[in-house]
């Protein structure tokens, strides 16, 4: 009688714990889409953007796999991405020309995707930048990206991200350097997607209201 | 902390001189449905929603009619989700919903003191102090990060027991109590919060 007693009060703590621990409220079972997104946005905060006039966008988008360009697509969502682009850079009082029109500010999209240990880190994203946007595409050759506000960033990762880059064109030149003065960065569940694709990047240029032209 | 100690003393000092009746030597069990609202530095930097997903548990033996000692564990799951707002970080920003998910465990020696062992209703104060088990997720979107751990935890008491028969030790119980649970990440300080339960305590032996 003892014994059983003994054991239905184990049972009932194991049933207990099973059903209140079992309702620990999973805040990745309780999140749309849309709330998976994080948009992070880096600057240099000493350039003026009120300096440049022009600008060209890459045609494509590169696709980046651990650190190794795969190709270059242009697929209905990678012109999505790119129209939304052009159109927030319009917004903001800035030209379109194209590459051969000596542009003031370069935009280079990649679709970055990462198999490995489920962490990422994007000084390696941007130290192997020339491979996947060589200088030569902008007209130089030769040439060697910088980006002064690189900041190391490590996330456990599920999908894909989708980065993009504004690159200083205008005052590339006098020591075979194209500095990075602006990269937008979209992380999270159905990025990849045409429909939200302008959402998306108006996300990326409402936080960063120093990008203008006509201030 | 030293008010605790003192606390502890004075209630088995005061028990162990206490004539004895029927709860001695009982060895009970009272599991309990709780409750628990975060306050202070929890509430206002992390989580200011109620959790309604806990519970508490506790084998005690009678030591005298009065006063019993035993282990307590408990389980509290707090959440919650703030809308998307952009935050301000070294070289830019970041836009993303915040989630905060906490889980603590706090597993502990229990003393409680029945002020009242012959009562319709019994009254009682007790204590528990011991190791908290501690999960803490921040997301930022889908994306994690946090700090799990041991940390300390005490928690004083105040209840009632009411007897379903009148020699049984088999009762309701009611309480509410104070979770004192330092811990130290980030924006947070401690998780310290109040909260109340409610259950049944039956006799193992």
């Amino acid at each position: 009688m003892k014994q059983n007693k003994i054991y239905l009060a184990f049972a009932a703590g194991v049933v207990c714990i099973g059903l209140l621990g079992g309702c620990t409220k999973d805040p990745l079972k309780n999140m749309t889409n849309e709330e998976s997104r994080i948009y992070i946005t880096n600057y240099d905060s000493t350039v003026h953007f009120g300096s440049f006039k022009t600008y060209s966008i890459s045609d494509s988008v590169a696709v980046v796999s651990n650190g190794a360009l795969q190709k270059k697509t242009l697929t209905e969502t990678d012109a999505a991405f790119i129209q939304a682009l052009k159109d927030n850079m319009q917004e903001r009082g800035y030209q379109l020309v194209t590459k051969d029109e000596h542009p003031d500010l370069g935009i280079n999209i990649s679709s970055v995707f990462n198999n490995q240990t489920g962490v990422i880190s994007y000084p390696s994203y941007w130290g192997y930048y020339n491979s996947y946007w060589d200088p030569y595409y902008w007209g130089y050759g030769g040439y060697d990206y910088y980006f002064p506000y690189a900041s190391y960033a490590v996330y456990q990762i599920r999908e894909g991200a989708l980065s993009v880059d504004m690159v200083d064109l205008k005052d590339a030149g006098n020591d075979k350097k194209i500095e990075g003065v602006w990269n937008g960065l979209i992380r999270g569940e159905a990025i990849f997607n045409a429909s939200t694709a302008a959402s998306q990047v108006k996300a990326l240029f409402d936080q960063s209201p120093y990008i203008r032209n006509n201030q | 902390m030293k008010s605790f100690k003192i606390f502890l003393i004075i209630m088995v000092c005061t028990g162990l001189g206490l004539p004895v009746f029927a709860q001695q030597q009982k060895l009970t069990m009272n599991i309990n449905y709780a409750v628990n609202t975060p306050v202070r530095n929890f509430k206002s930097d992390l989580v200011n929603k109620t959790s309604f997903r806990g519970w508490n548990a506790n084998i005690l033996y009678g030591v005298t009619d009065k006063l019993s000692l035993g282990l307590e564990a408990g389980f509290a799951d707090y959440y919650q989700k703030y809308p998307r707002q952009v935050y301000d970080t070294k070289g830019g920003s970041v836009s993303a919903v915040l989630t905060n998910s906490i889980q603590t465990v706090p597993v502990m020696i229990k003393g409680r003191f029945n002020l009242a062992p012959s009562g319709i209703v019994q009254p009682y104060i007790g204590v528990g102090a011991g190791g908290n088990f501690v999960s803490y997720n921040q997301y930022l979107g889908e994306f994690a990060s946090g700090k799990s751990g041991i940390y300390f935890a005490a928690s004083p008491e105040a209840g009632i027991m009411i007897p379903f028969s009148k020699h049984g030790a088999s009762a309701f119980t009611a309480g509410a109590k104070y979770n004192f649970m330092p811990y130290t990440y980030g924006d947070a300080k401690d998780l310290n919060n109040w909260g109340v339960y409610a259950g049944i305590k039956f006799s193992l032996k």
